[in-house]
């Protein structure tokens, strides 16, 4: 007999607690793992969190409108043969509550920028544990470390995480010369030389999939496993007008048009997210720095990255995510997907699964990790 | 980035764009303080500190401190922007505007117009505006439905640090006349700013907080009363959204209509004197053109029909609190 | 005297200039009566002297600003009579596309800050334009055409003021024609224009107005000292206005004797012709040449006027802003 904890996830460094706004299912029914059973309020987002178990909410213990710790115990999923004793038992002896202070000063945060040579800075998050081998984060194009707010933590709970802005976005300096995208991997490069010792558990999404293949076609025996999500570089096919607009968009109403691209449910895209990108793009030299990338990204003729050779001759494991409703980078199909690579489609999803699938990809994401320790 | 005052992001935006555009130039009273006297220069850096150290930065050729002289120099500002250069004067406070109201709206603002499109004045008037600091009628009135009402103006009230220096920096790089109002109470509020230099567009309101049962519309020093009130609704079960124009004129009105009708409840909070104040102009606005989506009376929140008082509990009643707007709201939410 | 060293080019151009205005605003009045020139004129008749003996000095970089009586001005400063015409008639090829008006001619290629309808609005507008070319480092001087009736306005107080304290490159020229609008001079001023300048240390003199030569030596002086950083002069300028304040004004406030003396005794072109030929520096021929070169010219600034189009009426909502955004 299984019980799992239903709790308030930590989405970000600051977030100390939640508002269950709405149970999405009641006492009684059957859920599954991946299902969106409950949505949870934070001071800078709404989103709803999905299931890690399948069986039936035998209990809620946090209802709507009330507030909570993250780590405090909201419902409480088993199957049948689970008694309303074994219930009891469990709920009383939930320590969730503390056991988020603990994780608050060992797992402590930290975000500042490491200076990579020339003048040039990353802005370089990192948590969890410390440790000799490292799961690195690396965003896409217009992202910044916050792409991973609903995954950091988990990813904390057994892992040093170090997620990187890369060059140009969020708190990075933009890369200097014409040698866009060499440049932009050396930055990384220098600065998980400095941030990340050790071995390198490299997860992607998206333009930030090329980056990583980079880095594991220059060090393989330093990164021990690749999972990448939505990454470019395994077709010809992406919707380039989705990078012309997100860099012309200068303004609320133009920019959320774009966003909602990115999701499968466009009413994700919260005022927070759009406001931030604002605040990114309008910053001296960031749309010319974008424009810059863009161009290594595609040209007339398509995509301009293959990472394809670089994933089949690694010695790890490979991993795909890919959300059944992307609209930014279409699903490969069987014959662009490495023979080495174990592929996972998750249906509701667009671009951003990580998002919008949280648990579920840090589940395949773990898993993959898991697999070359 | 960085937490730095509303004072300080201005002072970074001047600075900046001094340092970008030798075209930049700046003239108003006491910018520096100290000139021509036998003690410390720059010893004010403005009545309100705002431009302190730039005299040291850019020299007195490019920080002019003015005679007591508004029509003159205010005028010598349209000039000097008609001819080449780009001014930013100020007026110690938007209260003074009267002695020089011929050279902003006969003049500076209807220049293009009268000459056919064959000129340009790039210029920025910066102004302190507002009640809360006891400094009674003349000194605390807030001119912004004033100026908004003059086609050929641009008016704009930042709110926050952030907006501050990105909507300066706009204004230094419009090509057209720009009457800029800083809150006296905003300067000592910080918050978050990037470093460097970056733009706020103008006639884009800012989706300060959303929400689905109200519809807050607040100006200038009343985003952070909104702010406020609309944090006590949330434990009251009603989800308010606060917008900041930011901008009178232009004004985003596709914002303020795209919530209008989704939310159908508005409350305007603004501390401006209600005839035909800013409140009254974003009402009938809405009223004609989301009528339909209205679910109740838009409701207006505003100082009174009064000069400024100088006791200090007169004053405090004076300005719009957040009480006053939860009570608008609560007005209109059962309907 | 300058005009014993003025080239014979120049003489010939402060005729024509003169001429031009003469004509150009006689024939306004005329046109007036027809219905065609909507609204307002204010003619600059009479006061030819004082716009061209100051213009003559200046070109194209240096500024100028008028008064609602401006089309002298305009004219002495090198702006197109047939734009100039257009924009009296309110027609889409007028010097502000239709858009401004009598009172607000402007053309800032030549250098023309604007006619304007406010009095005294410009001598400000002017100390910004003379600080702007100080600041660049030219030589460029700036022109602050004003009437009597402007010297009581604080604008212009303010002006003076500010001008000297920052030793600004202006020339402030006070066209005394004794009337603000309806109301004598003596009536409304106290003291003297040029005791006002000198309480500021502002050199200033009283011209003739009616004499081209005059104007000229004065103008000369204070432009040359303000190019070489002296900063700003007054001249208090005696002129006719031979018109009433606006075009309709029945003018009765003043005799027909004294008008009739103005126009024999106070008559700018008769002195300069007096004096050209006294002097055996102009040929009587040449002169009337000009003359007839300008009836012409003006003729064909009516005509351009009235052949062309008024504005569209999407130009209503153009031009407020460079960009509304």
């Amino acid at each position: 007999m299984s019980i799992e904890a239903v709790t308030i996830p930590k989405w970000g460094m600051t977030m100390t607690e939640g508002i269950v706004s709405d149970w999405l299912v009641a006492e009684g029914d059957e859920v599954s793992r991946g299902q969106e059973i409950i949505e949870v309020e934070s001071t800078k987002t709404t989103n709803a969190v999905e299931s890690a178990a399948s069986g039936i909410l035998r209990r809620i213990v946090v209802e709507a409108g009330e507030t909570a710790p993250v780590g405090a115990l909201v419902g409480v999923i088993a199957d049948a043969s689970a008694s309303d004793e074994d219930i009891d038992a469990f709920i009383a002896s939930f320590a969730g509550a503390s056991g988020a202070e603990e994780e608050e000063d060992s797992n402590a945060a930290s975000i500042k920028t490491v200076d990579v040579g020339n003048g040039a800075v990353v802005n370089v998050l990192t948590l969890g544990a410390e440790s000799d081998s490292n799961v690195v984060l690396l965003h896409g194009f217009g992202g910044d470390v916050s792409t991973w707010l609903f995954n950091q933590d988990a990813f904390a709970q057994k892992h040093r995480v170090v997620a990187v802005d890369l060059p140009g976005h969020g708190a990075s300096s933009p890369t200097q010369g014409s040698d866009v995208f060499p440049s932009l991997v050396a930055s990384i490069e220098r600065a998980l030389e400095i941030s990340a010792p050790g071995k390198l558990h490299l997860v992607a999404h998206s333009f930030g999939g090329a980056v990583a293949a980079a880095i594991a076609a220059h060090q393989p025996e330093r990164v021990a496993s690749i999972t990448l999500i939505a990454p470019v570089g395994l077709g010809k096919v992406i919707n380039k007008e989705f990078l012309d607009d997100f860099i012309t968009a200068e303004r609320r109403k133009p920019l959320k048009d774009v966003l909602e691209r990115l999701l499968a449910d466009p009413s994700k895209i919260s005022n927070d997210m759009i406001e931030g990108t604002l605040r990114f793009k309008r910053l001296e030299g960031v749309p010319e720095a974008l424009a810059a990338i863009r161009d290594t990204i595609v040209d007339g003729d398509g995509q301009r990255h293959s990472i394809t050779e670089t994933l089949a001759n690694f010695a790890g494991p490979v991993a795909l995510i890919w959300g059944g409703k992307d609209k930014i980078v279409p699903l490969p199909d069987g014959s662009q997907i490495p023979s080495n690579a174990k592929f996972s489609v998750i249906e509701d999803a667009g671009h951003m699964p990580q998002m919008e699938a949280s648990s579920e990809v840090n589940s395949i994401v773990l898993d993959n990790i898991s697999k070359s320790l | 980035m960085a937490k730095i005052s509303f004072r300080q992001a201005l002072n970074d935006a001047l600075r900046l764009e001094m340092a970008r555009d030798p075209r930049v130039i700046m003239m108003g009273e006491d910018l520096t303080g100290g000139a021509g006297g036998n003690g410390v220069k720059d010893a004010w850096g403005g009545a309100f500190g705002v431009t302190r150290g730039l005299l040291g930065e850019f020299g007195p050729e490019r920080i002019r401190d003015t005679p007591i002289s508004e029509t003159a120099f205010i005028g010598a500002a349209a000039g000097a922007a008609l001819t080449g250069m780009r001014p930013v004067a100020e007026l110690m406070f938007v209260d003074f505007a009267g002695v020089c109201l011929d050279q902003i709206v006969n003049q500076i603002a209807k220049f293009r117009y009268m000459f056919g499109g064959r000129a340009r004045t790039p210029l920025v008037i910066r102004a302190t505006y507002g009640a809360g600091t006891r400094s009674a009628a003349q000194h605390t009135q807030a001119f912004y439905p004033i100026f908004t009402h003059f086609p050929g103006l641009k008016v704009v009230i930042p709110s926050n640090p952030y907006d501050a220096k990105g909507l300066l920096l706009q204004a230094m790089r419009d090509d057209d006349p720009v009457i800029f109002l800083e809150n006296k109470m905003l300067y000592d509020t910080m918050g978050e700013v990037p470093d460097g230099s970056y733009t706020v567009p103008f006639g884009e309101a800012k989706v300060v907080r959303d929400g689905k049962d109200v519809m807050i519309v607040a100006i200038g020093r009343m985003v952070k009363i909104a702010e406020e009130a609309a944090r006590k609704l949330q434990s009251d079960g009603i989800s308010a959204c606060v917008i900041d124009p930011r901008t009178t004129s232009p004004l985003d009105e596709d914002t303020l209509i795209e919530f209008a009708e989704e939310i159908g409840r508005v409350v305007i909070v603004d501390e401006a004197t209600p005839r035909c104040g800013m409140a009254a102009d974003i009402s009938a606005m809405l009223a004609d053109k989301c009528f339909d989506s209205l679910r109740a009376p838009i409701k207006m929140v505003t100082a009174p029909h009064t000069p400024v008082p100088y006791a200090p509990n007169l004053e405090d009643l004076y300005v719009p609190n957040a009480d006053a707007v939860i009570k608008a709201v609560k007005s209109i939410i059962e309907r | 005297m300058f005009s014993l060293h003025l080239p014979h080019e120049r003489l010939l151009e402060a005729y024509r200039t003169m001429q031009t205005i003469r004509c150009f605003e006689e024939r306004i009045a005329t046109e007036m009566g027809t219905g065609d020139i909507p609204g307002s004129t204010h003619l600059y008749a009479g006061q030819e002297a004082s716009a061209v003996g100051v213009c003559m000095h200046l070109s194209d970089e240096d500024y100028i600003s008028s008064t609602h009586r401006g089309h002298g001005h305009c004219i002495a400063k090198g702006c197109d009579i047939n734009a100039m015409m257009a924009e009296l008639f309110g027609r889409v090829t007028g010097t502000c596309g239709g858009k401004g008006g009598s009172q607000h001619i402007a053309d800032l290629r030549k250098g023309m800050l604007g006619a304007n309808g406010i009095v005294a609005g410009g001598a400000p507008i002017t100390c910004g334009a003379a600080l702007s070319a100080k600041l660049r480092k030219t030589d460029r001087v700036a022109i602050a055409f004003a009437g009597d009736g402007a010297m009581n306005e604080g604008a212009m107080a303010e002006s003076l003021n500010l001008a000297k304290i920052w030793m600004l490159p202006i020339i402030f020229v006070i066209e005394d024609n004794g009337f603000g609008e309806a109301t004598a001079n003596e009536f409304v001023s106290a003291g003297s224009f040029v005791r006002r300048a000198e309480g500021y240390d502002i050199p200033s003199a009283e011209v003739d107005g009616t004499d081209v030569f005059k104007v000229y030596t004065a103008a000369g002086e204070a432009i040359e000292r303000a190019r070489a950083g002296g900063g700003p002069s007054l001249l208090h300028v005696h002129v006719p206005r031979y018109y009433g304040h606006y075009s309709g004004d029945p003018d009765t406030y003043r005799t027909p004797e004294e008008k009739k003396i103005m126009r024999q005794e106070q008559d700018c072109l008769i002195k300069f012709r007096n004096k050209v030929s006294v002097e055996d520096l102009v040929k009587g021929s040449a002169l009337e040449a000009i003359d007839a070169e300008v009836i012409a010219a003006v003729d064909e600034a009516v005509k351009f006027a009235r052949n062309s189009e008024f504005p569209p009426a999407s130009a209503l909502t153009t031009d407020v802003y460079v960009k509304y955004q």
